[in-house]
């Protein structure tokens, strides 16, 4: 009996030609798909396919319109001319809009309904768009497309453009407030737009507030005519100013800022919502800090690889510039703190104090996993603040080897 | 053993043919080599093709073919960029489309956005996401647990740059830094040049970033427009004036060697069309405050570069590949997220866990306190106007306002733990604030009378109507009539229309029910009756 040994071929070399014939037949496929027959639309499947022979063409001189202006719930329209220069019938049918606000429409020569329009070899059609200005004002484009049984253009989209105005536009649109401190005063402003055809008048301006409205004073001044620039196509503008007394309640604020204008003759009342925080002159703040469960959890860490991450306590109000940190005790003992020193933030309504917490190699094990079994661990700092004098942060860790 | 046919080739010689035996290991080598050939094959076909992305995983023909007809076709012409720039933002809280016409039939989500990633990916493309910023558009606690959940969303999608918008920076300055700060030694994909959470040298986020992704080295940086910030007021976030932050990061960036630089500005675009100006080695520059809906080619920038715009509520997507030493070297596309993309898991899973947030938080740890109604009046429950009006009853009974609670407990992952949900699909809810009134709808388990959109949320609360009526409440006769009077609606007048149709646009707004037209919608609810004694 004779052994064969069939001699294989080296591995490199089949890697290569599979690499080779894979790579071939890919591409080869790619480009039998890219250069198949367009996809066939809607219109094009009901006019039947022509990629040899006679074939319509379109030709359009622009698909975009922009219409300026238009007041919020006033319209438009605006015509696109559709021209066939090809020696086949043009079969053209109503798509999608991007938007209810815009409709689409068939108008000038051409046969068919309401939804189609054919379009004979030299013929033209218009194709119509209406608008409506809908939402709070500002940029709008919106898009109506209409598809074709030309092969090399099976859909035009046509876009209509502009700006829609409303009559009035506060910047911001909502008054926003975090983080308020209840120790000290604090001040917001906004600004307030109207886009009549004159200036507007202010009549009255008020906050409506079930809680602290007594707490809170509301003015209003025009803005100078370089300011009204913020807002394009303003024509009148007034800088609403909120000055809040110290002692707001804690917890949530809301509110409406209502202002009444009379504009082209007509009165009308601005609403702009109020809302905010009043949160304590001591806050902590990090990565790791728990808001629900007011704790810093740090998981289990292994002494052999370490920890090292950071808390702020930020300080605000009346008595931010007293707090000094210092370390009085900490829960459990393998856990380090170390306090950086006090840094405004921005304007310096917030001081900023880092703490770094760390566990060293050599720290003993414990376990403050805030469990049934396993009590918080905890780090007191004595602060210097007058009505805080000390600050305990709890703390959820286990220290293992 | 039967000896072998001999055989006698011309040109051999002639020897007989013993019985062969194929030596196993090599016949073992031989079949697995084969196999390496054809897995090989396929993998490199697969390569050689690079399918064009144009759907997410599992979506159908039919699905691609419709919405191609609808929102156009994407990619074509492109082949196979070096690398794909893709531009998100202004997502405006909009963390999936809702509302009464269908998801299939509205734009956007982060589920699609995935989808959209991944079909890059999966056809080759190395792909950088960016991201402008405007995660949310509202304040409180929902807000707070929604950025964080859409900031989760980002990292797993593996975002490389992540602006701020405007109201982000409203959120509380502790919910920023918890979503926003780098975890474990994963580098934050948040950053900002003028933006600084706790202080600009608090260093909770980058000034910039450099990525290397095709071969080429991209450059990242965000701003905050002068005009935007000053609107802001947030003690524990430093911004500082937009042209002299970006001086700095753009004499950095030009030290990275980069071949592309993104701006991502959150400004009007005058501003930005002024920053770019002054910044000319930016060459993709994204701004804010554009139309709904971003323009099909970007205009080119005085310096060359291209202006990105996003629209607005994250419906779209902006792909910008890289074809360098091409006839066209930077390509654009314009990525509607319709259903062509699907859904994505992980971000099912995603929605799945924030809606448990806001269940498992309930109304009071959202923070939502009932406030007062305007009219002062308290609510009955739609079964207590079936009493004196049944046909209406009837009516509203057989229409999809009867069952509105009904759809949010349906869907996969259930809404109706979510107040932006609740507050149009429960009686006694103020729709666009998203809270509560006094006496409206708290659970299924405290008012199971309020479920659904009912009567009273066009007519008004009718508590004290109700209580005349059946006489629990004794009142003079004028009383009744006034009771009775407040909460008609007529249609018969124009001022009376106007009033009835402003009560539907509470709820059929243009996020909602883009489709909406009081007259066409209003034959399946009208219930219209002679006045009862």
């Amino acid at each position: 009996m004779t052994t064969v040994k069939i001699r294989l071929p080296n591995a490199w070399l089949v890697a290569v030609a599979a690499a080779l014939l894979g790579g071939l037949t890919g591409v080869a496929t790619a480009v039998a798909t890219a250069t198949a027959t367009p996809l066939r639309t809607a219109a094009t499947a009901a006019a039947g396919l022509a990629t040899e022979g006679p074939q319509p063409r379109l030709e359009t001189d622009a698909t975009v319109h922009d219409f300026g202006r238009v007041a919020v719930g006033g319209s438009g329209s605006h015509e696109f001319t559709i021209r066939n220069t090809g020696d086949a019938p043009l079969v053209l049918t109503k798509g999608a809009t991007s938007c209810t606000c815009t409709v689409s429409d068939f108008s000038g020569a051409g046969s068919g309904d309401g939804s189609s329009r054919t379009v004979p070899p030299g013929g033209s059609t218009t194709v119509r768009i209406e608008w409506k200005g809908k939402g709070g004002g500002g940029p709008f484009r919106q898009r109506a497309t209409i598809l074709t049984n030309d092969p090399l253009r099976p859909e035009v989209a046509f876009s209509i453009e502009g700006q829609v105005v409303p009559i009035w536009k506060a910047e911001p649109p909502v008054i926003t407030l975090a983080g308020l401190s209840a120790s000290a005063p604090a001040e917001a402003t906004a600004a307030l737009f109207t886009f009549g055809n004159a200036a507007a008048e202010l009549v009255d301006c008020r906050l409506v507030a079930e809680q602290f409205a007594d707490l809170v004073t509301v003015s209003a001044e025009p803005l100078p005519p370089a300011a009204l620039a913020a807002a394009e196509g303003a024509t009148a503008g007034f800088g609403l100013t909120l000055r809040f007394a110290a002692g707001l309640p804690l917890g949530k604020l809301r509110g409406d800022v209502e202002t009444t204008l009379r504009v082209d003759g007509e009165e009308l009342t601005a609403t702009i919502p109020l809302e905010g925080t009043v949160t304590g002159d001591l806050t902590v703040v990090g990565q790791a800090w728990d808001k629900r469960a007011k704790a810093v959890r740090l998981g289990t860490v292994s002494r052999r690889d370490g920890l090292a991450t950071k808390l702020f306590v930020m300080a605000k109000g009346a008595g931010r510039d007293q707090v000094r940190l210092a370390v009085k005790e900490v829960i459990p003992a393998g856990l380090e703190v170390t306090v950086s020193p006090p840094r405004p933030v921005g304007d310096g309504n917030l001081i900023r104090i880092g703490l770094t917490l760390s566990v060293p190699p050599e720290a003993p094990t414990a376990n403050n996993l805030c469990t049934e079994a396993a009590s918080a661990g905890k780090i007191v700092l004595e602060t210097g603040h007058p009505d805080t004098p000390e600050l305990t942060i709890p703390v959820c860790v286990a220290i293992a080897e | 053993m039967h000896p072998a046919k001999t055989t006698h080739c011309p040109g051999l010689p002639r020897q007989p043919l013993a019985p062969r035996r194929v030596d196993a290991v090599a016949a073992g080598r031989l079949t697995m080599r084969l196999a390496a050939l054809l897995v090989f094959t396929a993998i490199s076909a697969s390569a050689g093709s690079a399918a064009t992305p144009d759907r997410g995983v599992g979506v159908s023909d039919e699905v691609v073919t419709e919405f191609q007809q609808r929102n156009g076709r994407l990619f074509e012409n492109w082949g196979v960029p070096r690398a794909v720039l893709a531009i998100t933002g202004e997502l405006d809280g909009y963390i999936e489309p809702c509302g009464c016409t269908g998801k299939e039939n509205q734009k956007g989500g982060l589920s699609r956005r995935q989808n959209f990633l991944d079909a890059m990916r999966t056809a080759g493309w190395p792909v950088v996401a960016v991201d402008l910023g405007s995660q949310v558009k509202r304040f409180g606690r929902q807000a707070e647990v929604k950025y964080q959940s859409i900031a989760d969303g980002l990292r797993q999608m593996g975002y490389s740059g992540i602006g701020f918008g405007p109201a982000d920076l409203r959120l509380p300055a502790e919910e920023l830094v918890a979503a926003v700060a780098s975890v474990g030694t994963e580098p934050t994909p948040f950053l900002s040049a003028n933006v600084g959470l706790l202080g600009l040298d608090a260093n909770i986020t980058p000034r910039f970033r450099v990525v290397e992704i095709g071969g080429l080295r991209v450059g990242i940086t965000a701003v905050l427009g002068d005009g935007k910030a000053d609107g802001i007021r947030n003690d524990a976030i430093e911004i500082a004036p937009a042209e002299s932050a970006l001086a700095e990061v753009a004499g950095l960036l030009q030290q990275g060697n980069c071949d592309h630089q993104v701006l991502l500005s959150w400004a009007t675009p005058e501003e930005t069309r002024s920053l770019a100006a002054a910044y000319p080695q930016f060459d993709i520059v994204v701004t804010a405050g554009g139309a709904d809906e971003p323009p099909a080619q970007l205009p080119e920038l005085p310096s060359g570069g291209r202006l990105v715009e996003l629209g607005h509520k994250g419906m779209y997507a902006v792909a910008v590949g890289f074809f360098p030493g091409s006839d066209q070297p930077i390509r654009s596309q314009r990525v509607p997220l319709d259903a062509r993309w699907g859904e994505a898991r992980e971000m099912i899973k995603l929605l799945a866990s924030y809606q448990r947030q806001l269940e498992s938080l309930g109304l009071e740890g959202l923070g939502l306190s009932a406030m007062r109604h305007p009219t002062g009046r308290r609510f009955a429950g739609s079964a207590a106007c079936s009493d004196c009006h049944d046909y209406a009853y009837e009516v509203w009974e057989g229409s999809s306002h009867a069952y509105a609670l009904t759809t949010l407990e349906e869907q996969d992952p259930r809404r109706d733990g979510d107040p932006e949900c609740l507050s149009c699909h429960v009686v006694g809810w103020a729709p666009q604030r998203f809270e509560p009134f006094e006496g409206g709808f708290l659970s299924m388990a405290k008012t199971p009378h309020l479920a659904h959109n009912g009567c009273e949320n066009c007519h008004g609360p009718a508590a004290a109507h109700a209580a005349v009526e059946r006489g629990d409440v004794r009142a003079t006769q004028a009383e009744r009539d006034r009771l009775r009077e407040e909460l008609v609606l007529t249609l018969d007048t124009p001022e009376g229309k106007q009033r009835a149709v402003n009560n539907c646009l509470e709820c059929h707004d243009l996020d909602n029910s883009p489709q909406f037209d009081f007259d066409e919608y209003w034959p399946s609810v009208d219930h219209s009756e002679d006045d009862e004694e």
